[in-house]
């Protein structure tokens, strides 16, 4: 059983402090180059025709005006499509490149190809296709009644996916206090500042891909699937991404952007616009959390039961979102909830960041602030009786229907000795809520500042003050759909280069992989370089979502970097150190060295050793490539991170308008790798919730689905300037047994807090639970109506 | 130029509207009059009995302008609220009058500020008031040949103007869901002579509410209540005419707009050194 040793990650040389992100000068210059900036030799461009419907079948397509466009060069359709599925990771797309059938407005029809940008929109508006309309459905609920337009082949719904503990009926006798809840959540848009693009160029029977992507190997995995050609024959070189939180995995654009290239046999891109970004690649699903709650007298929790849809639009196939908020309130002893995943003609729906944890999450909190209303107990205090902390059990694990099994064969298939440091699964490993809790309201001054629930802080004219506390937790990786690997070579000069497929979305992963490697080789961070993006170089890895970078693929890059210490040290014990035992050696400052500080003299430069290597075998082997020795622990089943964030918020309730006033983000990741580099995260998270909880919604026609504000000045993100600019972030830094000196994962669990903290605060200000996003209109409402009920 | 070439032709100022409106095809024109160059056009004058605004002054040049005036420092209150820095460098006072967006921002204050606008033709100028300016959404009195020169906000000579400005918006980019303005003028006796209010995007055109304008006048600014504003801020928003869109219902828009007016005009009373009760 692998020690919890609260020392690791102290004292590091690389690991733990705030350097510059590697591409901040490419940044800040404007040179580095994502997929919309990016072209290659004779390319052509591809505009993809989209459905004006929200369900129909094509009967015919006419192209014969659009080919006297000049310019023109070809058209893809359903017909030189193979009719094959293919899959995105984690069930957020499932179906053919193209297959005659349009799921919702602006799902993708056809494509041309032309010479310019501008020939091939005009071809595109100048193809004929006539539909046979279908049915459509829009809402989950008539979707699942009998009877209904079916969207999918499958059914529009599946079996749910649920989780069960304890015996609810017990739960229920034991609570004093229930409370019920039935929450609609709207759509988020990820809404890209950056857009993207895919090229693809075939040379003979190989396909180069280059698109911006958090999921090379996914995306790599989704050619094969969707093409049928061998996985050797499929290149994707992944550009960094920008702002993507989760759009930009593998989507149907690119395999589009595939097939168009080989049908017209030049390199095709295919640049999206921004309302195309917004309207036709991926949204946050629709939500709606039905379910109830009860507590003790005393404020314990006794059960949970819930039933929670989620809308996945034409092409999502997912059903398992939301487990992590109910592990993170796993005190209590008896549990059932259902995931039901159902399709709709709504535009296809996808994760984006905290999938489940902004919705069943929120719904979740607000019930438990009900309940520690109708007790008395306070938020912070309510939390910390109710959290789970290292050593208790993890309730996701239990009865999961569809991948408990997974995770048991998973495990069974590791030898025993290879298990034996493993932590104790099914429980949490480090970390949790409290000491965030109790830094935070320390910090924040909650005890000084709580007037009471439903209580404002401040009362002046319109103007009412609240402060709230939310709390958020998430996985850091999965390894269901395999386990990210990475590799590390060690180069004839000593410096490294890691080759992990990871995204560069602007969490910094470029920079903070490379510190975990440079860290365990001794070598300053300017000597490792990074290629993330590369399928030809870099091992298949599961890439940059379930907050797993720093967790699962970092545990990868330590893992290959300890791979080539080995055998550098190796080398040197025999070379230069009179056949020492390895384990006597280690690296510091690109040098080899002995453990015993009084026999530091000897110094070995990297290069010199990798010099011995190449004259020993004759220069055969030049350099020490690295890999992961041993399997990475199943770390659903034991590692989490945690965010706890406090907020006040200033309501004017004749407006209904919201003004955050101050904020403060605790979170608990393990060993903080670079700290700027999170805090960043973490802010960006907090804005990000804040955002979802007062203003950002997608907002649908009615009669077709088609997404009415598709643009930046009607689809409103929170600048800087609308969050406070003196939030502050801490750290408690509780380090992992098994992560990369300790650190876990961090990017979800921080927006699933922000959004919490945001909602109670508003109902401690003004009396009233709103409904998210709390719009100044929809704020106005909830007072009248409460208003009205007490008339 | 714009007499040659007819409706083909327009006027090119700032260009941040007009680049969004040709991006959408709202607009196609093949000639562009660009009078960015036209520097007589750029000036802000503060005389005696009126302020002069030149249609060609950056927005960015009328925020900088605070100092001068505090009718001025009201008008740059309101650039603020618009755009983003950026684009205010580029964006024109003028630019924004002609673009007649129901929901702009200067518009209702010079309305309520009873401003008139200078337009320039062939055959010399000629004013319209700033509310007769706005014919319908992106349609203004200006007719093909002609451009607006200035836009002149008169000054009392036995007396003096406070204004002020409100709207709902979102975050701190955005255009306002609705929006109100009001300019109160007391007389040296210390009686209301004036009161211009301006309603912004609840109508295709800014509404001005001279039934709600003579509801105040005439009362002494001594005696103004918190009431009195709410009444005559009630008057006024009987005017609106607002509809529903993403941004925002039509209800809101209705119940919203009186108390944008009302805390204008709450706003109005105390820059005259009134205390409301």
């Amino acid at each position: 059983m692998a020690k919890h040793d609260k020392n690791i990650g102290k004292g590091l040389k690389v690991v733990g402090h705030g350097l510059h992100v590697k591409d901040a000068v490419e940044k800040v210059t404007g040179t580095i180059r994502y997929g919309v900036d990016y072209e290659v030799q004779n390319m052509v461009h591809g505009r993809i025709i989209r459905c004006p419907h929200p369900h129909a079948r094509i009967t015919r397509i006419d192209a014969s005006k659009a080919e006297d466009v000049p310019g023109f060069i070809g058209i893809l359709t359903h017909d030189d499509v193979p009719q094959n599925d293919w899959e995105a990771a984690w069930f957020n797309y499932r179906g053919k490149v193209l297959d005659g059938v349009g799921r919702f407005v602006g799902d993708d029809m056809a494509a041309v190809a032309a010479t310019t940008p501008e020939a091939a929109e005009k071809a595109a508006e100048l193809v004929e296709i006539d539909y046979e309309l279908l049915p459509a459905v829009f809402c989950m609920e008539e979707a699942r009644k009998d009877g209904a337009p079916q969207i999918r082949d499958e059914g529009n719904e599946r079996d749910p996916y649920g989780v069960a503990w304890g015996d609810v009926a017990v739960g229920k006798a034991a609570a004093d206090h229930t409370v019920d809840c039935d929450i609609f959540y709207e759509s988020q848009q990820y809404a890209p500042l950056g857009r993207n693009a895919c090229i693809a160029e075939w040379m003979g029977d190989r396909v180069n891909v280059i698109t911006s992507s958090q999921t090379p190997s996914e995306l790599r995995d989704g050619i094969h699937e969707a093409l049928g050609i061998p996985l050797s024959k499929i290149r994707v070189q992944a550009l960094p991404s920008g702002s993507s939180f989760g759009q930009w995995w593998s989507n149907n654009f690119m395999m589009i952007a595939v097939l168009l290239a080989r049908k017209v046999g030049k390199a095709v891109k295919i640049e999206l616009d921004n309302e195309e970004c917004m309207a036709t690649v991926k949204r946050r699903h629709q939500e709606r959390t039905r379910g109830s709650m009860g507590c003790t007298a005393e404020g314990e929790l006794t059960y949970f039961e819930f039933d929670h849809l989620i809308d996945n639009g034409g092409y999502g196939f997912k059903d398992d979102v939301g487990f992590f908020c109910v592990d993170m309130w796993g005190k209590n002893g008896h549990g059932d909830y259902q995931i039901h995943g159902i399709n709709t003609n709504m535009v296809t729906a996808g994760c984006m960041r905290g999938v489940g944890d902004c919705t069943l999450g929120a719904s979740v909190e607000r019930m438990a602030d009900q309940l520690a209303e109708k007790v008395g107990i306070d938020p912070v205090r309510f939390r910390i009786k109710n959290q789970i902390v290292a050593g208790d059990e993890l309730r996701m694990q239990h009865s999961r229907h569809n991948i408990k099994g997974a995770v048991d064969e998973y495990i069974k298939n590791v030898p025993e000795h290879l298990r034996k440091d493993w932590p104790e699964l099914f429980k949490l490993s480090a970390g949790g809520t409290r000491a965030l809790l109790e830094l935070g309201s320390e910090h924040f001054g909650w005890d000084q500042r709580w007037k009471g629930w439903a209580t404002p802080t401040h009362s002046d004219g319109s103007i009412r003050r609240g402060i709230g506390v939310g709390t958020g937790a998430h996985v850091c990786g999965v390894e269901f759909e395999g386990a990210s690997n990475a590799m590390v070579r060690m180069n004839p000069d000593g410096s490294a280069k890691v080759h992990a497929a990871v995204g560069r979305q602007g969490a910094g992963a470029e920079t903070t992989q490379a510190m975990v490697v440079a860290e365990e080789l001794g070598l300053p961070l300017d000597q490792v370089a990074i290629e993330t993006g590369d399928t030809d170089s870099c091992p298949w890895n599961h890439g940059s979502l379930a907050s797993s970078t720093m967790y699962r693929t970092g545990w990868a890059s330590r893992e290959a970097a300890r791979d080539v210490k080995r055998q550098l040290l190796a080398i040197a014990a025999k070379e230069f150190f009179d056949n020492v035992d390895p384990d006597e050696l280690d690296v510091d400052d690109g040098e080899v060295v002995h453990r015993d500080p009084a026999k530091h003299n000897q110094r070995i430069r990297f290069a010199d050793v990798l010099s011995e290597l190449r004259s020993e075998t004759l220069g055969q082997t030049s350099s020490i490539t690295g890999s992961p020795r041993v399997p990475m622990p199943p770390s659903t089943t034991f590692a989490r991170q945690f965010g706890a964030q406090f907020a006040e918020v200033e309501v004017d309730v004749e407006t209904g308008q919201i003004k955050l006033l101050d904020f403060l983000c605790v979170q608990d990741s393990g060993t903080v790798v670079n700290p700027q580099v999170l805090k960043n995260q973490i802010i960006g998270a907090a804005i990000c919730g804040s955002g979802f909880a007062i203003y950002e919604e997608m907002i649908f026609d009615q009669e077709t689905g088609a997404l009415e504000n598709g643009n930046l000045l009607d689809y409103k993100l929170l600048r800087c300037a609308d969050f406070p600019h003196d939030a502050e972030v801490l750290f408690v830094e509780d380090p992992d047994p098994v992560g990369p000196f300790g650190a876990r994962g961090a990017g979800e669990s921080p927006i699933a807090a922000g959004i919490a903290a945001v909602a109670q605060a508003v109902h401690n200000a003004i009396g009233v639970w709103v409904d998210m996003p709390m719009t100044p209109e929809r704020v106005v409402a909830a007072i009248k109506a409460e208003r009205d009920r007490h008339t | 130029m714009l007499a040659e070439h007819g409706p083909d032709a327009m006027i090119w100022a700032g260009g941040t509207d007009m680049t969004l409106h040709w991006q959408r095809e709202k607009v196609s024109p093949t000639v562009c009059v660009d009078i960015r160059d036209v520097s007589q056009l750029d000036f802000i004058e503060v005389g005696n009995d009126a302020i002069r605004i030149g249609a060609m002054t950056a927005l960015a040049t009328l925020e900088r302008a605070a100092g001068r005036h505090h009718i001025l420092k009201m008008l740059s209150d309101i650039t603020k609220l618009m755009c983003t820095p950026q684009t205010r460098t580029l964006a024109t006072v003028g630019g924004n009058m002609c673009n007649a967006s129901p929901a702009a921002d200067l518009s209702p204050a010079f309305v309520a500020l009873d401003a008139t606008a200078v337009i320039f033709g062939r055959n010399g100028t000629r004013e319209v008031t700033a509310y007769d300016f706005f014919v319908g959404v992106n349609r203004t009195a200006v007719a093909q040949d002609e451009i607006l020169q200035e836009v002149t906000i008169p000054l009392p000579s036995d007396g003096e103007i406070h204004g002020s400005y409100r709207r709902i918006d979102r975050t701190v980019v955005d255009i306002a869901l609705v929006n109100g303005s009001a300019a109160v003028t007391v007389g040296i006796d210390g009686v209301i002579s004036k009161v211009g209010l301006g309603l912004g995007a609840v109508a295709p055109i800014i509404l001005n509410a001279p039934d709600a304008s003579a509801a105040l006048e005439g009362t002494s600014l001594a005696d103004v209540t918190r009431d009195k504003l709410a009444e005559v801020a009630a008057i006024a928003a009987r005017h609106a005419k607002p509809i529903t869109d993403v941004r925002a219902s039509a209800g809101y828009r209705q119940d919203m707009v009186e108390v944008m007016l009302r805390r204008a005009l709450e706003d109005a009373i105390t820059n005259h050194g009134g205390k409301l009760r």
